[in-house]
């Protein structure tokens, strides 16, 4: 196999590219149907992904191919870093990670990236920036579930 | 964002903020209270460790996370006034003693029964049914203390220092039944405790050896139609037990002077973890 075969190039929404090893692109349950099916030259356009988010899933992958490729690095070690590559993520960032871990169908990212917005966010106002929730209980209703649930509205 | 993509998040959330976004809308609503959202969320928690204790009336001043060994643990506490709670867990149920004539358990994918000590009836949960069970061949008295170990209930009971008995019951057939001691007999130690361990049935109790406390737990062989003990722990302890509970193979227990200990069977390191914790002990699965 050539060397030019080992990489290939994704390519952003915003018309970003990037060129990695095909084993970090790989990791990406998309990306490998589109290799299999050889619909793709070496230039896969992913349409649903910006740069600014594409950057970033690539850092995932990579850290996560070297890991499982000679396992040089412990679990806890890839823990540590996973904990520390979200850390800082706002909300924002955080949602559009989720969905471009799904669109490209990366499961342990989309664990991740769930398990962190879950843990940031305490109110429902969090949620509401970014998911258009149209609240259709009557006020009735809605002070109904409240009673039921009464601990969970204590403060 | 799909709502399939929602649900993994919420999936993910504390209970509080469970309930709390019941009142989002009807579609959130629909999904948090359906079996399908509990057993998910059921198996993920399942993943996490937690240690559900039972506090007195004041709250323990340790920090509700701590280091265990190599896993981060996280306290969760239950206030209750009565200094003596009752300690019956399973499977995440805990029974509190304002509930001291009736034991509920949950069990498989969420059936929940109740049993009523007084009347040895037992109440479906799912179909709001009582059903009349046959007379036990003794009567249980209520503060015993009791385990839940596949579908069974275990009680230990005390007929004087030399007369301890175990009677089961079947969840299933709903019968009880005799379950022998160890053998040869010993007399058992008012603090004794029958406990579920990794899903075996296990008494532990403390006796004065060598003028040392020790930790004895005996586990019992699953089987139905023969039962076989075997003293699987011997553990030098600075005081007496109180409870005790295990998760992911380490046991974890506090003493009478109210320490929370770790015992990892693997090193025979015993460690204490927190100074002052009061109540049950037991890995928490938050139900829905």
């Amino acid at each position: 196999m050539s060397k030019s075969e080992k990489k290939i190039v994704l390519k952003s929404l915003d018309n970003e590219a990037f060129e990695v090893e095909k084993a970090v692109a790989l990791q990406s349950q998309t990306i490998w149907v589109m290799c299999e099916d050889k619909c793709v030259g070496n230039e896969i356009p992913l349409e649903n992904v910006t740069g600014q988010i594409l950057a970033k899933v690539i850092d995932y992958c990579k850290k996560h191919a070297v890991v499982d490729g000679d396992g040089d690095e412990s679990s806890e070690e890839l823990k540590n870093w996973d904990t520390e590559f979200t850390k800082n993520m706002d909300q924002s960032t955080l949602f559009n990670m989720i969905l471009a871990a799904n669109y490209l169908n990366i499961k342990s990212l989309l664990n991740l990236t769930c398990q962190a917005v879950a843990d940031k966010t305490k109110t429902i106002d969090e949620f509401h920036t970014f998911l258009n929730i149209e609240n259709n209980f009557t006020p009735e209703e809605e002070a109904q579930i409240c009673q039921e649930n009464l601990w969970a509205f204590d403060d | 964002m799909a709502i399939d993509l929602v649900e993994e998040i919420l999936l993910r959330l504390p209970l509080k903020s469970i309930l709390e976004f019941k009142t989002v809308s009807r579609e959130w609503r629909s999904i948090l209270e359906s079996r399908r959202f509990a057993e998910r969320r059921m198996s993920l928690a399942k993943k996490k460790l937690k240690i559900l204790a039972v506090v007195g009336k004041q709250r323990p001043k340790s920090p509700p996370r701590f280091k265990g060994g190599d896993a981060e643990i996280e306290m969760v506490y239950l206030q209750c006034g009565d200094d003596k709670p009752t300690s019956l867990t399973c499977n995440g149920l805990v029974c509190l003693p304002t509930m001291v004539d009736y034991i509920a358990w949950m069990f498989g994918h969420g059936i929940r029964m109740v049993f009523d000590r007084n009347y040895f009836r037992i109440l479906d949960v799912n179909t709001g049914e009582w059903r009349k069970l046959g007379p036990p061949p003794y009567k249980i008295h209520p503060t015993r203390k009791s385990a839940c170990v596949n579908s069974c209930i275990y009680w230990l009971d005390f007929y004087g220092q030399r007369d301890s008995k175990i009677l089961a019951l079947d969840l299933h057939t709903e019968e009880f039944r005799d379950v022998p001691l160890p053998a040869p007999y010993r007399p058992y130690s008012l603090t004794a405790r029958i406990v579920n361990l990794e899903d075996r049935l296990a008494i532990a109790d403390t006796c004065t050896r060598d003028a040392e406390w020790r930790l004895e737990i005996w586990i019992m062989a699953d089987s139905y139609e023969t039962t076989s003990w075997s003293m699987t722990y011997c553990i030098v302890l600075p005081d007496t037990l109180v409870s005790l509970g295990e998760l992911q193979g380490c046991l974890y227990f506090y003493e009478s002077d109210k320490r929370l200990f770790k015992y990892d069977p693997n090193t025979a390191l015993l460690s204490c973890l927190s100074p002052d914790i009061y109540g049950v002990l037991s890995p928490l699965v938050e139900n829905l």
